[in-house]
């Protein structure tokens, strides 16, 4: 009779489980999962945010952090992760870089910049940021790749499904840092986010040139030396970036000038950066124009 | 007695983990024949041919279902509105679109939850989760190889730009044709 019982119960709790997900349900899987992945990815990206922040400084102009902010929104609008709520930050520091941490915070430096010479080349490099977020190339990385064994599912099913991850929540973060100021990603995603970044920034609306022509600039500025040690050398990307773009019918040869609102608003942003006339790339240069800048990227040594 | 009825219930317990795995399994088939995704960018075209730069066939809006046919390399062969092109993956994704603030609204239907609580029984998923250390966890500094600046980052968090601001600006860079 007990066994009769337990198997009505069991019955049951079969028929419960078993059954077909409706549409609406699914989707509230989908979303409930997302939530969850989205909540760790962000609070990671936020403390390495922190961290960029604590050790180099926030360039505070409103103006100018807007511009940057609204020319990133652009691109992140055209990205295949709306859930995401992307920010943008200057840091200041004379480097050439931008840096993206996991969960959507964004940076560039006043370096980079100075080193820009329109709005469709700044396009370019948020794109490659938000790419490296959208594919989570640093983020699948730096999270902790274990199998977890049957006991601890359980254990953890018991404790209502709370988990021990969060106390390597410092690991985690300070391996991001170490990724994004020591080690690099490695050339495989620097290249991938250099493609992912220029599709995104082309169906946004600007030149697929963009990137490749400042890739190029910086190379003609550095002899061709390599200045970062957390990306690959400028002859390498664009090697990959120029294949990339003829595979998929987007390189132009004759380049594209940058249009007159495009560059008139850009200069103006640019011409509040707190910095000299002599400092800064002439602001009248197209993208494109290959001969020698004034000052140029002299912060790359 | 009792003996024979834990092990009765054992056994019962595992025919019921190889049911719900055999039902997962079958479930997981059945979607892979009609799989679905979901354009998450603002715009997207179907192209004639899988190439960035191949004519449009159709022009898409976030949130549109497509149905998938076939895939190669980095694109998806798919059919919407009586139309087939292909479309790159960095366009779709397998959920349907959804918003910061919208997930969060999302999930806080109350019956939404009930749902989901009846549903979780048989899909709990281990998750690497930080759940529980937002909020006020701070990193202790000092000891720290790279400092850390909340408030900084607070302010970056609190300045928020509208959707219409964005599509102000795209306007007016005449970036939206």
């Amino acid at each position: 009779m007990n066994r009769l019982r337990c198997f009505i119960a069991l019955s049951a709790l079969l028929g419960n489980a078993c059954a077909t997900p409706t549409a609406e349900e699914k989707q509230h899987e989908q979303y409930e999962q997302l939530s969850t992945s989205l909540k760790d990815e962000k609070e990671v990206g936020r403390q390495m945010a922190a961290k960029l922040i604590g050790s180099m400084g926030l360039y505070d102009n409103p103006d100018v952090s807007k511009y940057v902010s609204l020319v990133g929104l652009t691109v992140a609008a055209q990205s295949s992760r709306p859930e995401i709520t992307y920010h943008f930050g200057i840091l200041k520091s004379d480097e050439v870089n931008a840096l993206a941490t996991p969960g959507g915070y964004i940076f560039v430096t006043t370096g980079l910049l100075k080193s820009l010479r329109s709005e469709s080349e700044l396009a370019g490099i948020l794109g490659h940021e938000i790419a490296h977020v959208t594919e989570r190339h640093m983020y699948s990385e730096i999270m902790p790749k274990r199998q977890v064994s049957a006991a601890e599912t359980m254990t953890r099913l018991l404790s209502r499904g709370a988990s021990d991850i969060g106390f390597s929540l410092g690991k985690i973060v300070n391996a991001g840092m170490d990724l994004l100021l020591e080690k690099g990603l490695g050339p495989e995603k620097e290249s991938e986010a250099d493609s992912v970044g220029i599709a995104f920034a082309m169906s946004a609306g600007y030149s697929a040139n963009s990137l490749l022509e400042y890739l190029r600039y910086l190379a003609d500025q550095t002899s061709g030396v390599r200045v970062s040690k957390t990306h690959p050398p400028f002859p390498e990307r664009i090697t990959n970036l120029l294949n990339y773009m003829q595979k998929n019918g987007i390189y132009a040869k004759s380049r594209r000038k940058s249009s007159a609102l495009l560059q008139g608003r850009f200069s103006r942003a640019m011409s509040l950066l707190q910095i000299g006339v002599a400092d800064r790339v002439d602001s009248t240069r197209r993208a494109g124009d290959t001969s020698p800048p004034d000052e140029g990227v002299k912060s790359l040594k | 007695m009792i003996f024979r009825e834990i092990a009765g219930l054992l056994a019962s317990g595992f025919t019921l983990v190889l049911f719900v795995m055999s039902a997962g399994a079958a479930e997981s088939k059945k979607n892979n024949e009609s799989e679905r995704v979901y354009v998450q960018s603002v715009k997207a075209d179907l192209k004639v041919e899988p190439q960035l730069n191949a004519s449009s066939v159709l022009s898409l809006k976030r949130g549109a279902e497509l149905l998938v046919i076939k895939k190669e390399g980095s694109w998806f062969n798919v059919s919407a509105a009586g139309k087939t092109g292909w479309i790159s993956k960095l366009f779709v994704n397998s959920n349907r679109p959804v918003g910061e603030a919208e997930l969060a609204s999302e999930l806080s239907n109350d019956k939404n939850l009930a749902k989901a609580a009846r549903r979780r029984s048989a899909s709990y998923s281990v998750s690497a989760s930080t759940r529980g250390l937002t909020g006020g966890s701070r990193v202790r500094e000092g000891r720290e190889k790279y400092p850390s600046d909340y408030d900084a980052v607070d302010k970056i968090d609190k300045s928020k730009i509208s959707e219409k601001d964005v599509k102000k600006f795209q306007e007016d860079g005449k970036l939206s044709q």
